[in-house]
């Protein structure tokens, strides 16, 4: 699913997927050798167990699972069209205009924040652990947050220019495809079957 | 005789803090001037924008845009629609994810329906020159760009007023000139608050001296600019182009 929907960027989620992948070893690789039951295998003072393979692939494939679809839906949508969506399933207006406009001045606000580094940078600072630079890191943060105070005041007042008056309506009606359909029906037909295998095995 | 489209008497304002930044200023101006409001820095050029756009609290004896009289009722609401306001910084202006939903967002909050707002969206981006850039994101084009998109996100709102808070700042020389030949295509009233006397020259027939929140002196924008002592005791300068040269 996660290939459909990035296809053809693989570019973006494979580095994404390796770190995902790293982030769950940490949970993994410890699980067999402290789950007590059946020995399969030693390696010096440390015994691994049957029952904490099956943990730790269960804790794999779930982990891989919901980070993939997670990959996908962030891959596949822009943050903008997420918001929307979420409006449309019926999160608050005012919610996704907070989320909305949050997105927005982070992006303002990394920039201004690499504009001080520079400025910083530039004045021949350079980050240790004096007591010196932690009262510089404090001022930066400091004036940030002043920063953050003043362009929050602009950006309110330029909405009010524009006739905001609490909801974020948009230009395009989204229209569903058929892309979404057939992933519908995937999604409905792949764990029916998935299920109705599992009872027929089962019996 | 003709209405103005502006006629403010009395208008008072102050930050929260209680520093005044406006004293009793009378103005009066008529449909399609376009206006030069010249000052040093803290003399009152943004907070009278804020003002005629209805987005403070101030105080005034009279104060009427566009047919409309603030002081009554719910009125000062109304005034964005009439009166629209460039911000000096592009970035407090756009916030929307593409271009054309930047430049929709003004007429859609006016409550038109899809296809007109679409139709405004299509006239004001051939105003300004941006078709091509109608699917970017705002916030990753160039300085002079944004300014652009800016301003169509006024004219989409089809107001009766421009009000342009230092519309030149940042820009480079060739955006700076494409600017100055969409004002002077426009037919709106329009009044520029700026410190680039060259551009006013080109842009505006008439210019108001503005400082410590009053109106100093208030003439035909060739007089003002040249008039060297009155330039001097507020902190600025005669324009390159009316100083005499041998």
């Amino acid at each position: 699913m996660l290939l459909v929907c990035t296809w053809p960027d693989f570019g973006w989620w494979l580095p994404r997927i390796f770190w995902i992948i790293a982030g769950l070893l940490v949970f993994i690789l410890p699980t067999p050798f402290l789950t007590p039951g059946e020995t399969v295998f030693e390696w010096g003072i440390l015994k691994a167990s049957k029952e904490g393979l099956d943990t730790s692939l269960l804790i794999f494939s779930r982990g891989l699972a919901i980070s993939t679809l997670a990959l996908a839906l962030i891959g596949s949508s822009t943050i903008y069209d997420l918001v929307r969506g979420a409006n449309g399933l019926g999160l608050p207006s005012k919610i996704c205009s907070i989320f909305w406009l949050g997105f927005r001045h982070l992006d303002l606000l990394s920039h201004e924040f690499k504009r001080m580094r520079v400025a910083l940078r530039a004045r021949g600072y350079k980050i240790n652990s004096s007591l010196g630079s932690y009262k510089t890191i404090a001022r930066l943060s400091a004036n940030m947050l002043v920063r953050a105070l003043d362009r929050s005041e602009h950006v309110g007042l330029a909405i009010k220019a524009r006739g905001f008056h609490g909801v974020f309506n948009s230009l395009d009606t989204p229209k569903t495809t058929w892309r979404e359909f057939g992933f519908f029906f995937a999604m409905l037909i792949i764990p029916s079957s998935l299920l109705a295998l599992d009872f027929w095995l089962g019996n | 005789m003709i209405n103005p489209i502006i006629n403010i008497q009395e208008l008072s304002h102050a930050y929260a803090d209680g520093t005044k930044s406006i004293h009793h200023i009378n103005l009066q101006i008529n449909p399609g001037e376009s206006i030069a409001i010249i000052g040093p820095n803290g003399a009152g050029k943004t907070s009278l924008f804020l003002c005629i756009a209805g987005l403070v609290s101030f105080r005034a004896s009279t104060f009427n845009i566009s047919g409309i009289n603030a002081l009554e009722g719910n009125n000062k609401a109304l005034l964005p629609s009439k009166a629209a306001l460039l911000f000096q910084d592009s970035d407090d202006q756009l916030f929307c994810p593409t271009v054309e939903e930047d430049i929709a967002f003004g007429p859609i909050n006016q409550g038109l329906s899809k296809a007109e707002v679409k139709q405004r969206v299509e006239i004001a981006l051939e105003e300004v020159g941006l078709i091509e850039k109608r699917n970017k994101v705002p916030h990753q084009l160039s300085g002079g760009e944004k300014r652009r998109v800016a301003l169509a996100g006024l004219l989409a709102m089809n107001p009766d007023i421009l009000l342009l808070d230092e519309p030149s700042q940042f820009l480079d020389h060739r955006s700076r000139r494409s600017l100055i030949n969409i004002l002077n295509e426009n037919s709106h009233t329009k009044l520029i608050a700026t410190h680039d006397f060259e551009m006013a020259l080109e842009t505006c027939t008439r210019a108001i001296l503005l400082d410590q929140g009053k109106i100093l002196a208030d003439g035909p924008v060739k007089t003002i600019l040249a008039d060297e002592s009155l330039l001097k005791n507020h902190g600025m300068e005669v324009p390159y182009s009316l100083k005499p040269h041998i």
